[in-house]
């Protein structure tokens, strides 16, 4: 299935916004955290900021409905505002701030939903990505095998969820070179004959713009001008 | 010019028609006492409609359900129309008509999540809850080829005393075929199901039961599950379930999710035979005006008048105690058959 620039936005916003929960590191309440250091980037970057750093604000106000929506929409305006600025003083590109509010909307609205009291029909609590990690695929294949087992499912149902596990847990654990050495011969096998365009007239999933308001953001949670 | 309002998802139904007959069916119009749905007709075309809808509203995820949406072989057509708009879509099905290729074309097309139930792991339980044979197979070969398509699906387990016993197994099923999520919907009485209600509605202790399994198997499994259907905090406490997610009525509130028929009537939800207004012939903003949802919203059975967290809970499901028992502020059925276990709540802060 195709990645959207939409999709890749949102997983960016929703990466970051984990790492700021998490503070980029484990702590128990006997190992103090580490501040994060507060390196000013100039007022307009820093308001851009503020949004990123209170999230954690909107964790705690989310589990009260009236407050956590009211949270929510003032800190993806915030985040607006202060994208709007940035572009009205050309610091930033129209597009790449566009990219970056749907990053920043896409987390706040993962930490909304996670936090959240759910209703029907927005299955809140299942975030719009998911990673099978090789644990992940190994437990369904086991489960797969055990109700294969148990349950009268048509086989070629089961052969089917199986091929679709195997080809997962097969691409994962190849190695770089590996996976690497796949897409070569992909590309050998098509372009017997064929034309290929030049990387630049390729339609990408993260077009430059997209590029720039991830690597942006992330010198800005950082601290990086 | 006043600002658009914001709507978190719009339900629109696109078809009363169904080919399965599920006994816990919610429909209003498959409630025994209402007229036959028959035939609806050749289909609209719903686009000009949605399109004059979403022009209103701030909105950018809509749920496709029915009766059964893949009976419209325009389906695709309007999944590319919303998608074009930029909407997430989530599609509500039976899945007996999901094939690989129609899976193939509806996430080309920009379904972002199926819904599909999966009532059990025993293939006679399933399709005796939908009364239509074959109904488990080709519910599990959906999931299969949506798999297999890298698509994103939800599998519904709606739990009733025919399968509620069912749901550790059903849990795991559901995760070896690579599922997002669950969600465990308690049966929640309207339309056919209000004729079943002694047959299917679960007792509290079995729900609480289902809970702990459900609880357990989110870390056990990594599996998400939710319960979309109100439970009373005087019935069942779900701060013992701290990985469920779970919520309340949202009519009348900005989390609200209004639905729409083909022919413009919206409701406050689709459980609900309440129509507030026609979108072809007003605004959509005064047809969700809190005064015209007022009533709604308000009513609350007398049973939970002294409860601190009535305004919350709203004593469960208002449109099941509306179908089932023709008042808004009647005790709905879970809370009507249970009320005996019914606990005080304690006054104070619940999170």
């Amino acid at each position: 299935m195709k990645s959207t620039r939409r999709e890749f936005m949102a997983a960016i916003g929703v990466a970051l916004g984990s790492l700021l929960a998490a503070r980029c590191g484990r702590t128990s309440c006997y190992i103090p955290a580490e501040p994060t250091p507060a390196v000013s980037m100039g007022e307009d970057w820093d308001a851009l900021r503020q949004p990123w750093q209170d999230l954690d604000l909107l964790a705690r106000d989310a589990q009260d409905l009236e407050k956590g929506e009211q949270t929510l929409g003032r800190l993806i305006a915030d985040h607006r505002a202060a994208l709007d600025t940035l572009v009205r003083s050309g610091e930033l590109d129209p597009a790449v701030a566009d990219d970056m509010q749907l990053a920043f909307t896409s987390a706040a609205q993962h930490v909304w939903r996670l936090n959240a009291p759910i209703t029907c029909y927005i299955p809140a609590p299942y975030p719009d990505y998911h990673v099978a990690s090789s644990s992940d695929l190994a437990q369904q294949a086991e489960l797969l095998g055990e109700m294969a087992a148990r349950s009268d499912i048509d086989p070629a149902t089961v052969e089917q969820a199986r091929a679709a596990i195997e080809r997962d847990i097969a691409f994962l654990s190849m190695s770089g070179d590996e996976q690497q050495a796949l897409i070569d011969a992909v590309v050998q096998a098509v372009g017997e004959g064929g034309d290929y365009p030049s990387l630049a007239e390729l339609d990408l999933d993260a077009p430059p713009e997209s590029v720039e308001a991830a690597r942006a953001l992330v010198a800005l949670l950082l601290g990086q001008p | 010019m006043a600002a658009r309002p914001r709507l978190q998802t719009l339900i629109l139904e696109l078809t009363r028609a169904c080919d399965h007959a599920c006994c816990y069916c919610y429909n209003f119009w498959s409630h025994p006492a209402s007229p036959p749905a028959g035939d609806d007709g050749p289909p609209a075309d719903v686009r000009p409609l949605l399109a004059h809808v979403l022009d209103q509203v701030d909105c950018s995820h809509v749920t496709l359900t029915g009766g059964e949406p893949l009976l419209r072989e325009d389906l695709p057509e309007i999944v590319r129309f919303l998608a074009a708009r930029d909407m997430r879509v989530n599609l509500i099905t039976n899945g007996h008509r999901l094939t690989a290729a129609r899976i193939a074309e509806l996430i080309q097309s920009g379904v972002t999540l199926f819904e599909l139930p999966l009532l059990s792991f025993h293939r006679e339980t399933h399709d005796a809850l939908c009364a239509s044979p074959g109904a488990f197979d080709a519910v599990l070969a959906a999931l299969a080829h949506i798999r297999t398509r890298r698509g994103k699906a939800v599998a519904v387990f709606v739990a009733t005393r025919r399968n509620i016993a069912d749901l550790q197994d059903t849990l795991k099923l559901a995760r070896a075929f690579g599922v997002h999520g669950v969600m465990l919907n308690r049966f929640n009485p309207g339309g056919r199901g209000a004729a079943a209600i002694d047959e299917l509605l679960p007792t509290v202790d079995q729900m609480r039961a289902a809970l702990e399994t459900a609880e357990a198997a989110t870390q056990e499994l990594g599996l998400p599950i939710s319960c979309s259907i109100p439970i009373q905090p005087c019935l069942i406490d779900l701060a013992a379930y701290p990985h469920l997610g779970s919520g309340f009525c949202a009519a009348g509130s900005s989390r609200a999710y209004y639905t729409l028929d083909t022919a413009g009537d919206v409701r406050p939800c689709n459980h609900t035979p309440t129509v507030l207004g026609n979108a072809w012939r007003e605004p959509f903003a005064e047809i969700i005006a809190p005064a015209r949802l007022a009533d709604f919203v308000a009513a609350t059975p007398p049973f939970c008048a002294s409860c601190t967290r009535r305004s919350e809970c709203q004593g469960g499901c208002k449109a099941a105690a509306q179908v089932c028992y023709g008042d808004l502020t009647a005790e709905e059925p879970f809370l009507h058959r249970n009320r005996a276990s019914a606990r005080p709540i304690a006054p104070g802060p619940h999170l």
